[in-house]
């Protein structure tokens, strides 16, 4: 596909790239690396005829990344296809129809190429890409056999020299788990040698430990041969977890055995080895401490499919044993049994030269501003050294210098979504903690933000996660009941999380990057829980485990059928920008009114018998279900909000020592995006009274007779073209007559007012006012209710109150369901015309002369069904000329602001119309009784008028005499 | 004079900031008149012309804001720079046009009796505002630019149409009501 007529400059230097990378020598760092930039430049120069070049070439820079991180199984294949990627690229940008299908499989082939990392983290660490292509190719099975002894204290009572017999047919349980975390769940191949390594794990270590690596194994081959059930995979990562952790406990018990051999092997390998070891500390951080210990072993029956591996193979523990003995040695009737020191000895010269290369690569390493040491980003290995890491190399900057700037704002989002349902999982499975589906989520949200977390380098976030993850993973394994000190924890973790997350979002817009205060007690109170739960279980009880597996597990694969969909639910949806979704809406506005405005033309309306009419209407349906449809995209789920809102409730009801529990309905309703942000406040401090306030303590309500657990119950639903939210609790409802009270103590209201039960619940809203005896710190200072209000107010809502003293309250929040859309009756005024809001109309009426009443000789009254309303005119408040002024010709409107009705006249009723509102206030700045503009149907501009604001304005115009009788109506 | 901000364009924010450079005040101009004053205006800041169109007039703003109208879509207001400075309205023409200019990231437009050209005035043709004492207002001039023999006023269009002091202005009005 080379093209040679180069009109545009990016499309030849892309051929040329292509061509350059498949010369690329893949052992060269250097080249990779320049490559790598001159490509991302590249991608920053094209104009983007391409709507996903950003895609496209975060995906090459990412192949790259891996090859030079040596983290793909084929590294010649990832380079070829690569390659193509980039040409087909060029040929879409070149305008080629058929280009974007070739495009998107040569990047699908690509991310297949990519996620084979498996076999290849342990097999493709070395420099000799030939060897690592050799053995990819041969088949990826035989990577595995690749094995490295494992566990290096079991060996106790075996001198260096025995350890190879003795672990013979071994794979390091850490490599194990890191093939699990890194592979492809449809890679069965990959499983399948996972399997097989399993199977050869023999460890002297303790019964339970193989114990639970078989049972691991078992899991696994369920898994590749029938049901290929998710929930068997994190049954198997648990086993092999649990393992690790006996395994740990096992070194911790024997410290010096651990230390001996390796230092014996290290004494002998010494000089060679040692700067390996300390290089692949940074490339490889699990293999550190292990690097000494392994011992490398070979089951017969692969020796062959080995040999091409050994001069690549990972880390450089296996070269000391095996590797540099090359083909030539570990041919198949060298039995790897039969290793002895003096092979040992004798590989560890031929290891030399590979020192040499491992020495070289270190510049390459600090040039890539050493993002690519960390890089194996199999989380697995990642956590162990991240562990030792975070606090001599962190320090107290959260955030690596070299953070890529791009990527983290995405991961920030992605994190906090993950976050966000995580903590709603973690609710349920307080409620129920045998909720497998809730603890999978939980888990999957951590180990994920685990791994772009070590991927970006953000080791204390990646530490904290994974710190988390392992509570979760105990629980699902059922060594951990999931108590309130797990909830506790595992809830801080998640808050946690999301400061360090906003401490990344702070030092990607200029701010700093210390630690936030806390992490590293948190760290500390996760790590006892470690250990807690490692004493917890004896030997016995490990052992147990298998046996008890087998049920558990048919009981938990019912429930574990949903995560597979949960994450399917994460891929289909794409991140939008708002800006973008904001003009794309206003533009689709504009179309709508261009639409009409075509419709009602003369041309269109008058012409009789030809069908142009026709085909203007059936545009205009077009319009409208384009605009319904972008008006759609805005709309999000409650569901964050109320999750949140669990959480607050569970944490109020904990600290006030009251049992609340938190009822949750049509979280699934959908409002604005903007909309969701902002009517959480209001909601965060309406279930703080609920819960501070309304539900009485447990005794209180054994007293009344009711049960001691109190509930909470949010409620979304859509009504009449608005949304509904309701908080209902069953606590002591709200007392008039105290209400009333304390209204006169504080001077709310005169003591002489007489007011309705409704009336008097709307004080609460009155700024300073408060119900509560004592103030708390959860809420009971008076402020409060009045930002409930207001907030609820410039959401174009309204919120009421009902309760019955003695069995709760009932707030209903009524919110249009856009802030975009505003539903509205055009009136004139003069000249004028204004759009008010249907929401706060009660009624419109055309006034009888009998039903007017003048006060005091400058205000007027109005009478409705036989209340007096204080009548304003809008040509008075706006100094409009040429208006009606004799009510009876004009027309009446009743208004309601929620806690005030008053009666409004203007000229003439236009119609009803739905307007897209646009604020005003950032050209003209705030508007006293006008809440924004819109385009109406002419094109022109209309005034949406804010009935608190008018009222606001009506009285200051006149006498303050009105007040009173607003505040009666 | 910070008029870097609003403009989007790199390479014009690069010329704009050119321009900053120690107070130069060369540039490239828009000049238009209101009666036989002709003024100019810095033609980075100028977003379109356009014709007049129905404007919407919005209430208890100050009464040189003449109303709202619609550009494709945004509602931007407009204000009547004759008002603003004082100067007798007069009827609209065919040439009276509004310039929309760009603050900030805001648009606004401004009603102008007719537009002139585009020309070049050179640091060296930019003399200081004079003095004039008593009534005469020059806080809107940035100074006094030659063209061949003619005078342009250089208008420091942020002023005129600074948003703090539309709603300043507008708070004023309130309270004078009050």
């Amino acid at each position: 596909m080379e093209i040679d007529k180069v009109t545009i400059e990016w499309p030849g230097k892309l051929i040329e790239l292509a061509g350059e990378i498949r010369k690329l020598d893949l052992t060269d760092g250097t080249e990779i690396i320049r490559l790598g930039s001159s490509l991302e430049l590249l991608f920053s120069d094209i104009p983007g005829p391409l709507a996903s070049t950003e895609f496209f070439g975060n995906r090459c820079l990412f192949a790259l990344q891996k090859i030079y991180s040596k983290t793909v199984a084929d590294p010649e294949s990832v380079k070829e296809t690569l390659c193509q990627v980039l040409e087909n690229i060029n040929a879409v940008g070149e305008g080629d129809s058929d280009g974007m299908g070739l495009l998107s499989d040569a990047v699908d082939h690509l991310e297949v190429l990519l996620t084979q990392e498996m076999g290849a983290v342990a097999a493709d660490d070395s420099n000799s890409s030939a060897a690592t292509e050799a053995a990819a190719e041969s088949s990826p099975e035989p990577d595995l056999p690749t094995v490295e002894a494992g566990e290096p204290p079991v060996a106790d009572d075996t001198p260096a020299e025995a350890v190879p017999e003795q672990e013979a047919k071994t794979y390091n349980l850490n490599e194990i788990a890191s093939m699990l975390v890194t592979i492809e769940i449809d890679d069965l191949q990959g499983l399948d040698a996972i399997r097989q390594a399993m199977l050869r794990f023999t460890s002297d270590a303790s019964e339970s430990i193989v114990k639970n690596v078989a049972n691991a194994a078992e899991s696994l081959g369920k898994f590749i041969d029938e049901e290929q059930e998710e929930s068997l995979l994190y049954e198997v990562s648990g086993s092999i977890e649990a393992a690790m952790k006996l395994m740990e406990d096992q070194d911790n018990a024997a410290p010096e055995d651990a230390a001996e051999s390796p230092a014996a092997s290290v004494a002998e390998t010494e000089p060679e080895v040692a700067p390996v070891a300390d290089e692949e500390v940074r490339v490889e951080p699990v293999s550190a401490e292990e690097t000494v210990e392994h011992v490398l072993e070979k089951p017969e029956p692969e020796v062959e499919a080995v040999e091409p591996i050994q001069d690549a193979p990972e880390a450089p523990s296996a070269e000391d044993d095996v590797t540099g003995d090359d083909p030539a040695e570990i041919s198949p009737s060298a039995e790897t049994e039969e290793i002895t020191d003096d092979e040992i000895v004798s590989s560890t010269e031929s290891v030399l030269p590979l020192d040499e290369e491992g020495a070289e690569r270190e510049p390459d390493i600090l040039f890539d501003d050493e993002e690519s040491d960390k890089e194996p980003e199999s989380p697995v290995q990642g956590e162990i050294s991240a562990t030792a890491e975070v606090h001599d190399e962190t320090g107290e900057s959260v955030v690596p210098d070299s953070l890529d700037v791009d990527m983290a704002g995405e991961y920030v989002t992605e994190c906090r979504e993950f976050l966000e349902d995580s903590e709603g999982a973690l609710l349920d499975l307080e409620q129920n903690p045998k909720n497998v589906e809730a603890v999978n989520r939980v888990f999957r949200a951590f180990h994920t933000i685990k791994g772009t977390s070590s991927f970006l380098q953000l080791a204390a976030i990646a530490e904290l996660a994974h710190k988390a993850e392992t509570i979760l993973s105990m629980v699902r394994d059922r060594e951990l009941v999931f108590n309130a000190k797990c909830a506790n924890l595992s809830l801080r973790s998640v808050d946690m999380l999301k400061v360090l997350l906003q401490v990344v979002q702070d030092y990607l817009d200029g701010g700093s990057r210390s630690k936030p205060a806390g992490y590293d007690a948190l760290l500390t109170a996760l790590k006892d829980i470690d250990a807690l739960s490692s004493e917890d279980i004896p030997a016995g009880s490990v052992e147990d485990i298998p046996s008890g597996n087998g049920d558990e597990v048919t009981e938990f694969e019912q429930v574990g059928e949903k995560p597979a969909h949960h994450t399917s639910s994460f891929e289909t949806s794409v991140r939008i920008r708002t800006d973008r979704l904001d003009r794309l809406i206003d533009t689709v506005g504009e179309l709508v009114i261009a639409q009409s405005m075509l419709a009602q033309d003369e041309l269109v309306a008058n012409q009789t018998g030809a069908d142009l009419g026709k085909k203007v209407g059936h545009a205009g349906k077009i319009v409208r279900e384009l605009q319904d449809l972008s008006m759609a995209m805005r709309m999000v789920p409650f569901k964050g909000t109320f999750q949140k809102m669990a959480r607050l409730v569970r944490d109020l009801a904990q600290k006030n020592g009251k049992k609340v529990e938190f009822l949750r309905d049509g979280e699934e309703t959908e409002i604005d995006r903007n909309m969701v942000d902002l009517i959480s406040d209001p909601l965060v401090h309406m279930i703080r009274n609920a819960v501070d306030h309304g539900i009485e303590a447990p005794e209180d309500r054994i007293a009344a007779g009711k049960d001691p657990r109190g509930c909470v119950k949010l409620a979304a639903y859509h009504a009449g073209g608005n949304v509904i939210v309701q908080l209902l609790d069953d606590g002591h409802g709200l007392d008039p007559k105290k209400i009333f009270q304390k209204a006169v103590e504080k001077g709310v209201i005169p003591a002489d007012t007489s007011l309705t039960e409704a009336e008097i619940f709307n004080l609460i809203f009155a700024a300073g006012f408060s119900t509560a005896d004592q103030v708390s710190d959860v809420s009971g200072r008076g402020v409060g209710m009045d930002v409930v209000k207001r907030n609820i107010e410039a959401l174009n809502g309204r919120v009421d109150i009902s309760s019955t003293l003695g069995q709760g309250t009932q707030f209903t929040i009524k919110l249009p369901l856009t802030m975009a859309i505003t539903d509205g009756m055009l009136i004139s005024v003069g000249e004028q015309r204004f759009i008010i809001p249907t929401l706060n109309i009660e009624v419109s009426m055309r006034p009888e002369a009998k039903d007017i009443s003048s006060v005091a000789s400058r205000g007027k009254m109005i009478s409705l069904r036989g209340q007096q309303l204080p009548l304003y005119t809008l040509y008075e408040i706006f100094d409009i000329e040429g208006a009606v002024t004799d009510p009876t010709e004009g027309l009446v409107m009743v208004m309601d602001t929620g806690d005030r009705r008053y009666a409004i006249l203007v000229d003439e009723l236009l119609g009803k119309l739905q307007v897209v509102a646009k604020s005003l206030s950032d050209s003209i700045g705030k508007l006293e009784g006008i809440s924004g503009g819109a385009i109406l149907g002419d094109g022109h501009v209309g005034l949406i008028l804010d009935p608190t604001g008018l009222m606001l304005l009506a009285l200051t115009k006149t006498d303050g005499k009105e007040i009173l009788c607003a505040g009666n109506g | 004079m910070s008029e870097t901000t609003a403009i989007t364009d790199e390479q014009v924010t690069q010329v704009a900031a050119d321009l900053n450079v120690d107070g130069h005040m060369g540039g490239k101009f828009l000049t238009f008149f209101l009666d036989d004053e002709e003024y100019a205006l810095e033609i980075l800041k100028v977003h379109e012309i356009i014709g007049m169109m129905p404007i919407t007039p919005v209430p208890r703003t100050p009464d040189f804001v003449l109303g709202v109208i619609n550009l494709r879509g945004k509602v931007i207001p407009v204000i009547n720079l004759r008002t603003k400075f004082e100067m007798d309205n007069v009827e609209w023409t065919d040439e009276t046009c509004i310039i929309v200019v760009q603050i900030d990231g805001t648009q606004m437009g401004a009603v102008v009796d007719k537009v002139s050209e585009v020309l070049d005035i050179a640091d060296q043709d930019v003399d200081d505002t004079p003095a004039f004492g008593g009534d005469v207002n020059t806080e809107y001039i940035l100074g006094i630019g030659k063209s061949g023999d003619k005078v342009k006023l250089m208008l420091d269009i942020d002023k005129v149409l600074a948003t703090e002091e539309l709603a300043d202005l507008h708070s004023a009005v309130k309270q004078t009501e009050d």
